[in-house]
């Protein structure tokens, strides 16, 4: 007990050198838990609205910043926010406009006829909608490392915000 | 309760084995014993020239006490201690060892009841070193008890601590401790006292030096502490992952502008007109300036990460917006196929 009492304020240092030590290593698992975390959430989103359009041919509703659209609630079992430690999902319907082109709905009068040789398409503009998921953080090593998961589906990084499109499927 | 010795002047007391022996001289090798109380007759007892005492065992161990030695007429009585009541028969004893001088009387040796007095088993006391229950040699003079080697090297400690400097006899408390047992366990006492404060004082203090050098390594050990918080070597920190660099950074603007302009186009699409702000159909891909020049072109203005303005014309826009919408289209192909 002595001893202990005679050499506190070196037992004390060597606690604080040591505490010192352990912080980056326990700050790059904190980071990694909330990467996963993140990741597992975009992903379980993405397959549950798909699914949602493929079964009944519309996309769930628009939500605010961490609400869960109701439509896809059995995909986050035991969470009530599709948010976690430093982030936020929010999902959302984009309009993409598609154009294609049709033959002309009327035919050639006959006095065009040798003028010209026929009537040009018709272009016709259809407005697909397509889902779109954010995920708004401030940590940039979670945006990088959801930019990295999906950067051939179409993912970008803007400020502070990850979007993917979540394109229809047949 | 202490019994104070009576103070007499000293008498010089050979050894019982002495006295023995001077009485064995007369007669030839042999002492006449007395008894005291007269009940006995005298007994002549021989005495074996290497013995050290009196073998008393011709005399009634009953009615023996005590021996007492009359050095005048080298006789031998025996004291019956029962007519000593009331006087103090250690004192009686320790006068007998030769230890104590006579109580009362200087000469009268021969009275029994205040002779000199020596133990029956005297004569193998008188073999071993002395005992607590004995007397203690005092330079004063004064009867004192003695001590064993022992006892007198711890009395000799205390006093040297400034405690007991009165007279032994006034520290040993032989009318607590009464019997030699008794005695010994005082003794012990204060022996196991002195060694424990021995054991107190021989505690090895910190010296100087090696507070200096604990103090040295403590802030040797705290400045790295802080060196670790502030800026930690490369070998405790982690890889932190992927980065986004300055061409996402870009991409990502470009896409937001081309997304943000496809939903301008949805709007006309769906209502034949063009929006007149950007609020009209939810400014989705961040934060961007919308100007409309005509009833069916309009512009979209953004910043990159760089400070540089970046602008989508429906006009004519730039080529590298036709490689974001065949990326776009590819991927929705694919997700429909």
């Amino acid at each position: 007990m002595e001893g202990i009492r005679r050499y506190l304020s070196l037992i004390v240092a060597i606690g604080l050198l040591i505490a010192a030590a352990v912080r980056p290593v326990q700050k790059a698992a904190d980071y990694e838990a909330r990467r996963s975390r993140a990741s597992a959430q975009v992903e379980a989103l993405r397959r549950a609205a798909m699914q949602r359009r493929v079964d009944n041919g519309v996309w769930p509703t628009p939500s605010s910043a961490g609400e869960i659209p109701p439509e896809v609630l059995g995909a986050f079992p035991g969470d009530s926010v599709m948010a976690g430690e430093g982030y936020t999902l929010e999902w959302d319907l984009i309009g993409l406009v598609a154009s294609s082109e049709a033959p002309p709905a009327v035919e050639l009068p006959p006095q065009a006829i040798g003028v010209v040789d026929s009537l040009p398409p018709i272009v016709v503009e259809v407005v697909d909608r397509s889902g779109v998921i954010h995920v708004r953080s401030d940590d940039p090593r979670i945006l990088a490392a959801l930019l990295d998961e999906y950067r051939g589906a179409g993912a970008f990084v803007r400020d502070s915000t990850w979007s993917l499109v979540v394109p229809p499927a047949s | 309760m202490a019994r104070k010795r009576k103070k007499s002047r000293s008498k010089k007391r050979n050894r019982p084995t002495e006295a023995a022996s001077r009485a064995a001289d007369v007669p030839d090798d042999e002492v006449e014993v007395r008894s005291s109380d007269g009940e006995h007759p005298p007994v002549d007892i021989s005495l074996d020239g290497d013995d050290e005492g009196i073998d008393a065992a011709s005399v009634d161990p009953v009615a023996v006490d005590a021996v007492s030695i009359d050095e005048d007429d080298d006789s031998i009585t025996i004291v019956s201690l029962d007519e000593t009541e009331g006087e103090d028969v250690e004192a009686l004893i320790a006068q007998a060892m030769g230890l104590e001088p006579d109580p009362g009387e200087a000469g009268d040796v021969s009275d029994p009841d205040e002779g000199t007095a020596v133990g029956n088993s005297a004569a193998a006391e008188s073999e071993r070193e002395p005992e607590t229950s004995g007397d203690v040699p005092q330079a004063t003079g004064a009867p004192t008890p003695e001590l064993t080697p022992d006892a007198a090297a711890a009395l000799q400690a205390l006093r040297s601590e400034g405690i007991g400097r009165g007279p032994v006899e006034s520290i040993l408390d032989l009318g607590e401790g009464g019997t030699p047992e008794e005695r010994d366990r005082l003794l012990r006492a204060a022996l196991a006292h002195i060694e424990m404060q021995d054991a107190v004082y021989r505690v090895p203090t910190t010296t100087g030096r090696n507070r200096r050098f604990t103090a040295a390594l403590t802030s040797i050990v705290l400045v790295a502490a802080l060196w670790v918080a502030v800026a930690p070597p490369s070998f405790l920190v982690p890889p932190t992952g992927p980065v986004v660099s300055e061409a996402d950074l870009t991409l990502g603007v470009r896409s937001s502008l081309w997304l943000q302009a496809q939903q301008v186009e949805a709007f006309r699409v769906e209502n034949g007109r063009l929006p007149a702000t950007l609020e009209e159909v939810g400014a989705a891909f961040g934060d961007m300036r919308y100007v409309r020049s005509t009833n069916r072109l309009y512009q979209l203005v953004a910043v990159d990460p760089q400070g540089r303005s970046i602008m989508y014309d429906s006009a004519s826009p730039d080529p590298e917006y036709d490689a974001i919408a065949d990326r776009f289209t590819a991927i929705r192909t694919e997700a429909g196929s």
